[in-house]
């Protein structure tokens, strides 16, 4: 089927306009959605036309609302494939149904938020792939880190897709190592009050809590569990770092104090100039992501492009398979995006092949602890010391 | 001990503000004969109008809003329940109820709470939203909780329940001793009689049934700091209050306050305690209690419920 | 006689039925039905199939709402509940490798089962607590999925790999709905229909003629539950998975108002609602695109906003707005009247006492009834006539006492068995069907004798078709002996009230009654009607009846009574004939003499 023909290409002359769909959620948890989206749109941006040998092409985005709910999230893709997108920019909601239907429509998906393990198969799944940390890396990242230090880990998963393949990359991870796991939870994504979980926990001897939940979950968990005054150490994957965990708890700042998250390196091994000229030339367009919470001196809190990075980086990889594979067939685009290789924002090298449709290096993980609202990373980590503080607050 | 301590207190807080749903729904049934299906998003509408008028819709903290902007915004958010509340029964369920069609009424109430739900979500359509505090918690004892003989206990929880308990009271004194409350009462016991001794029906039933969400409102939102908002809490208040108040037969206020209560204990009960071992644990106490009410009645079912078989 | 022959006989005998029954309406249903088998083969590939599909498996959904709502008269919120039983449990059958359409069918078995439980306790409830209940319900079943993700797999759903492509759920759903209304329509119309309908607009008289009202919407609730389960069951397998927020009160209220929108008693109205709700849905889509804003949300609020359109312009829903312009006629009755054959049983009442509370309403009441005699029940208001029949009919117990039918003690049992033994009542109060003809009356009475259940019915097996017909016949038997047969397609309110009260009489005596409770006949009647009311009593009383009358009517006690019973405060004052007992001086006192207190 012709690429950039009739349905969804819009022919004016030599210039084509061709759309990335980005699915995510807008409304119910807008931080991931908006910085998926800006991660897209400054990358179609930064690419601009795209010359091919049949013309030129032009990126547009579209922003489908997906709330969540895994039938949104499939009705956008079949809508996406409806209006004839080019590609899906996914936040992972539903992709382990929906990518059926891009794979049919031979769309390429790519998932650039959620890390569970089945979500990107190259031999069955062809056409996804994926740019973010995997659940894999960092659950085995978390139990390297968490285990020498002889704790006795409570694992608290939420009921989401998110919890759920977490807590199945944990089981995994932590499999060799039953004794450093004191008890393991689900928690009901949708009730504020953990009190009840939580003390179980407490019961069952745990030294130390690893919630592997969304934002929410994380810090109604850290609620309960400092209003009843226990210090636990809390770790969290990357959904830690999300500052609807430092809105809900704003007033009991030293709440946050001391949570350690996991997290896919944001600079290069190279140093962190690539990084913090793609942060400049993302606040350059959309301003500094102000959160509204402020540290001990009143500064206000900004939270670094993290995720924008990895959509960023899809469409930047996109962008140079277009070039390639120009107004040939969505095959030829397949076999494209299977072979190129673009510089990343942060700059790592990003790029795919017939093997491998993981764009994050397994391992690549860091830990960061919260200190004042802000994160810098952890000093017994040896990834992690060699590693700059980014800044987060501005004057 | 400790364990019961807390739960009786959570569950009285969460239960004090059951009941007064509770009243609110034994009071539109007993009036009207009617069930207030639109009386959940209705409490969700002023706590949301209250949260707009104090903090915006911003990602906001618990405690950067003045006490008097608080104040402000409750009396809007009170204001708003009382003229929408009056409205939606003015406009979508009198004109049915006249006309005779139960499912009319029905249909109508449901629109209008899902209507009002709709623009709720519109304007606040995150996961979870922080209610402001205005009144300092955390300062007392230590971190919010105090230690009563070896038993800690939320001192927010405490404040809630008694504040709960007050509004019944109130309700129960305004009901049985204004003029207003006897002329409602009146109007339960015999309409067509209350209209021929003069009581104002037709401007009395809309109001009672604002005031209805309105007082739900109030708790709704005192009890509101505790934990996040979402657009689904007010709903599910209503419900929760709809079961109690079923477990009473619409019965009088203080007994459909005693069921919300109970209801709340139940729901602290299950979610917490472990007898030996053997936990229920939090799944069961949200589907526990209103399982309860339903098989109550389908045990022993209201005579009032039945249809007539003359 | 071989298997074949009868078999051939059988079909034969349907096909000649089905093309007596055949209507215009059904022709123009086979056209429309065919050309939208038709659609997927010759529209662009623009249009979604998937989304018609799936709009055609809400509209299944729909019509069993639409049964239990319009003829059960039961208003369910939670239908969506059951949607969601039936989706559940296909996706983990799916999931674990069962073929597809068992998994869809043992949903639906699994939501017929759901709406057992709940029935049993909402089938005897007044609408408002249905209503009530119902939305506990579906409150219930959503926060259960919340709360047990191994049940349905947390906010991620469950997975169901995908079976049949856009144009085989396409075709499926069409013929789901095609059987859904067929369904709807040959229920609705029939014996079982009726006595729901019935029971829908005046339970009391409808269980006074021995309706099993509970048990009847117990049926109909349950199938209305498998109804939604099949199409949850189906949906999933095309939507790819169950995501548990979508099955709970947003899709019930959807249900409702694609229901009441389009008429909830007509099998084309959930429909028709069904899609008028997607094209505005759609219409909000592409406005949305237009503007840019997003609209997913806006669902409910449509929904909302459509329902309260409709209610007010004071619908009963398009379809019946439609119908009633077009003016499409009721179907004519063209069966022939059975015989009617009367035969009559005694009546004893002993030492009957039944107490209100502080107050003694009957005390050792004692009666008796011969076949082919006539009794008169009389007395001053409040002496406790009504309840002297609401004991013998059996809607209240006695605190002491028997009451026996031939013989029989029948003290401890229903009124829908006394019924069955042949001894009905009709009741004081209006007892007609405001939405009933007069033949549909009459066949409600009928239906009481009927063997063979919903099932049959709505297969048409010949056993069922033959019943059916045996049940008109009675019924217009009963409407000839009353002098109706000429009035039987007319609605009550075009009936004088003379003919009114003897439709009531006429619909007692479809059950084929031994004995016959006749609570003031006369009521609102003009003096030229008693004539005709006594003529026909007099006719039942020849004809072998035993009949037992409460009156007020003087004349019309002299004209027909055998026997005269003379109840006051709950006590028999006197009894004899009409003559003895109006001679009788306590009678007189009974009667004028607190008047000249």
């Amino acid at each position: 089927m012709p690429l950039a023909a009739g349905c969804g290409g819009n022919d004016s002359g030599s210039v084509r306009a061709l759309t990335i769909v980005v699915n995510a959620p807008f409304s119910k948890t807008p931080y991931i959605g908006e910085t998926i989206a800006r991660g897209v749109e400054l990358g179609a941006a930064v690419t601009g036309p795209i010359d091919t040998k049949g013309g030129t092409i032009r990126l547009h985005v579209k922003r489908l609302d997906n709330a969540l709910s895994p039938r949104q999230a499939i009705a956008n893709v079949r809508r996406a494939v409806a209006d004839g997108a080019v590609a899906i920019v996914d936040e992972g909601t539903g992709a382990d149904a929906s990518w059926r239907i891009a794979d049919k429509a031979q769309i390429p998906l790519c998932v650039t938020y959620q890390g569970g393990i089945g979500l990107v198969d190259v031999e069955r799944r062809p056409y996804v792939f994926r740019i973010a940390p995997t659940d894999r890396g960092i659950a085995f990242r978390l139990a390297e880190y968490v285990i020498p230090k002889r704790l006795r880990v409570a694992i608290l998963t939420d009921d989401s897709a998110y919890g759920d393949e977490g807590r199945a990359a944990l089981a995994k991870s932590f499999g060799s190592n039953p004794e450093a796991v004191a008890i393991s939870l689900r928690l009901p994504a949708n009730t504020p009050d953990l009190s009840p979980q939580v003390l179980r926990a407490r019961r069952s001897g745990a030294t130390a809590l690893l919630v592997w939940a969304g934002p929410a979950t994380i810090a109604n968990v850290l609620t309960a569990a400092r209003t009843r005054r226990w210090q636990v150490p809390v770790y969290t994957p990357p959904s830690g770092a999300d500052p609807l965990v430092r809105q809900q708890l704003a007033d009991q700042p030293r709440w946050v104090d001391g949570l350690t998250f996991a997290s896919g390196r944001m600079t290069a091994e190279l140093g962190p100039h690539a990084w913090r000229s793609f942060e400049s030339l993302f606040e350059s367009r959309y301003g500094p992501d102000v959160i509204g919470v402020k540290t001990s001196a009143g500064l206000d809190v900004v939270q670094p492009p993290e995720y924008a990075m990895y959509s960023y980086d899809f469409v930047s990889v996109l962008g140079a398979a277009i070039g390639q594979a120009g107004r040939k067939d969505r095959a030829a685009l397949l076999a494209a995006l299977n072979e190129v290789t673009v510089r990343g924002a942060n700059g790592d090298e990003r790029g795919f092949n017939l093997h491998n449709h993981e764009g994050v290096v397994d391992d690549d993980v860091y830990f960061a602890r919260f200190d004042d609202m802000t994160f810098a990373p952890v000093q017994d980590d040896p990834l992690s010391s060699t590693l700059p503080v980014i800044k987060q607050t501005r004057e | 001990m400790d364990l019961a301590l807390q739960v009786v207190v959570t569950g009285l807080a969460a239960g004090g503000v059951y009941g007064i749903v509770a009243i609110g729904h034994s009071l539109v049934f007993q009036l009207t004969g009617t069930v207030y299906l639109a009386l959940g998003d209705l409490i969700g509408l002023g706590v949301f109008t209250t949260l707009l008028v104090a903090a915006g819709t911003g990602p906001i903290t618990q405690t950067n809003v003045s006490s008097s902007r608080y104040l402000l915004a409750l009396c809007v958010g009170v204001l708003v329940c009382v003229v929408v509340g009056a409205g939606g029964y003015a406009l979508v369920v009198q004109p049915f109820l006249e006309r005779g069609s139960t499912v009319g009424w029905i249909g109508a109430t449901l629109a209008l709470a899902f209507a009002i739900h709709a623009v709720i979500e519109s304007v606040f359509p995150r996961s979870a939203y922080v209610f402001p505090d205005p009144i300092p918690f955390r300062r007392v004892g230590e971190a919010g909780f105090l230690t009563l003989a070896g038993a800690s206990f939320s001192v927010r929880a405490l404040y809630v329940a008694a504040v709960a308990f007050a509004l019944a009271g109130l309700v129960a004194w305004a009901v049985n001793r204004t003029r207003t409350g006897r002329g409602l009462q009146a109007i339960t016991a015999d309409r067509e009689g209350a209209l021929v001794v003069g009581v104002p029906v037709a401007w009395l039933v809309p109001l009672a049934f604002g005031l209805a969400g309105a007082v739900a409102a109030v708790a709704a939102v005192v009890g509101a700091p505790s934990a996040p908002v979402s657009g689904q809490t007010g709903t599910l208040l209503g419900v929760k209050g709809l079961a109690a108040a079923l477990a009473v037969r619409f019965g009088p206020p203080h007994y459909a306050f005693a069921a919300g209560a109970l209801l709340g204990l139940l729901e602290a009960a299950v979610a917490t305690v472990h007898l030996s071992g053997f936990e229920l644990g939090p799944a069961y106490s949200q589907v526990l209690p209103l399982a309860a009410v339903l098989v109550l009645l389908a045990w022993r079912p209201p005579a009032e419920a039945l249809e007539d078989v003359e | 006689m071989s298997a074949i022959t009868t078999t051939r006989r059988a079909l034969r005998e349907a096909a000649a039925d089905a093309r007596r029954s055949w209507t215009g309406a059904a022709w123009l249903t086979v056209a429309g039905a065919g050309l939208a088998a038709l659609v997927p083969f010759v529209v662009p590939s623009s249009v979604r199939l998937d989304g018609l599909a799936e709009t055609g498996y809400l509209a299944v959904a729909a019509v069993g709402l639409g049964f239990a709502v319009g003829i059960g008269g039961m208003p369910s919120i939670a239908q969506g509940a059951f949607v969601g039983v039936g989706a559940v449990c296909a996706a983990h059958l799916v999931g674990s490798g069962w073929p597809a359409p068992a998994a869809a069918l043992v949903g639906a078995a699994a939501a017929a089962v759901g709406g057992i439980g709940v029935g049993i306790a909402v089938v005897r409830f007044r609408a408002v607590y249905v209503a009530a209940a119902t939305w506990i319900t579906t409150w219930l079943f959503a926060l259960g999925l919340d709360a047990f993700p191994t049940v349905s797999g947390g906010s991620r759903g469950l997975v169901v790999p995908p079976r049949g492509s856009p144009t085989i759920h396409y075709e499926l759903a069409l013929a789901l709905v095609a059987a859904a209304m067929l369904a709807h329509r040959t229920l609705a119309r029939s014996s079982f229909g009726l006595t729901l309908q019935a029971a829908a607009q005046r339970p009391a008289a409808a269980a006074a003629l021995g309706a099993e009202t509970a048990r009847l919407r117990l049926q109909a609730f349950a199938g209305a539950a498998a109804a939604g389960g099949l199409a949850g069951g189906v949906a999933v397998q095309l939507l790819g998975v169950a995501d548990p927020s979508s099955y709970g009160p947003s899709l019930s209220f959807q249900l409702l108002v694609a229901v009441l929108v389009g008429g909830a008693a007509t099998a084309l109205g959930p429909v028709v609602g069904v899609l008028v709700f997607a094209g505005l849905s759609l219409a909000a889509d592409l406005l949305g695109g237009i503007t840019g804003s997003e609209t997913g949300r806006f669902g409910p609020m449509l929904a909302a906003l459509l329902l309260l359109a409709v209610l007010t312009l004071g619908g009963e829903g398009i379809v019946a707005a439609v119908s009633s312009r077009l003016r499409l006629d009721r179907r004519r009755s063209e069966v022939g009247a059975a015989e009617s054959s009367l035969t009559g049983a005694s009546l004893e009442a002993r030492a009957l006492v039944k107490r209100f509370g502080g107050l003694v309403a009957l005390d050792a009441f004692e009666l008796e009834i011969r076949p082919g005699r006539m009794l008169a029940l009389i007395g001053p208001n409040g002496s406790g006539k009504t309840t002297a029949l609401r004991l013998l009919a059996g809607t209240v117990r006695p605190d002491a006492g028997e009451v026996r039918l031939d013989e029989t003690d029948v003290t401890a049992e229903p009124t829908a068995q006394r019924v069955r033994r042949g001894l009905v009542r009709t009741i004081q109060s209006n007892a007609l069907f405001p939405a009933l003809t007069a033949l549909e009356h009459a066949t409600v009475g009928a239906s009481l004798r009927r063997r063979h259940g919903a099932l049959r019915t709505v297969l048409a097996t010949p056993k069922a078709r033959r019943e059916a017909r045996a049940v008109r016949a009675r019924a217009l038997a009963a409407l000839r002996v009353v002098g109706l047969e000429e009035r039987a397609d007319e609605l009550p309110e075009s009936l004088t009230g003379a003919e009114q009260r003897l439709l009531m009489v006429a619909s007692a005596l479809a059950t084929g009654p031994r004995v016959l409770l006749l609570d003031e006949p006369s009521a609102g009647a003009a003096p030229q009607d008693l004539d005709r009311l006594a003529g026909v009593l007099r006719a039942l009383r020849e004809g072998g009846l035993a009949i037992l009358v409460v009156e007020h009517n003087v004349r019309l006690v002299r004209a027909v009574a055998d026997e005269v019973v003379v109840l006051d405060a709950g006590k028999r004052l006197a009894t004899g004939t009409p003559d003895e007992v109006a001679a009788n001086p306590a009678v007189r006192a009974a009667y004028f003499g607190r008047q000249a207190l």
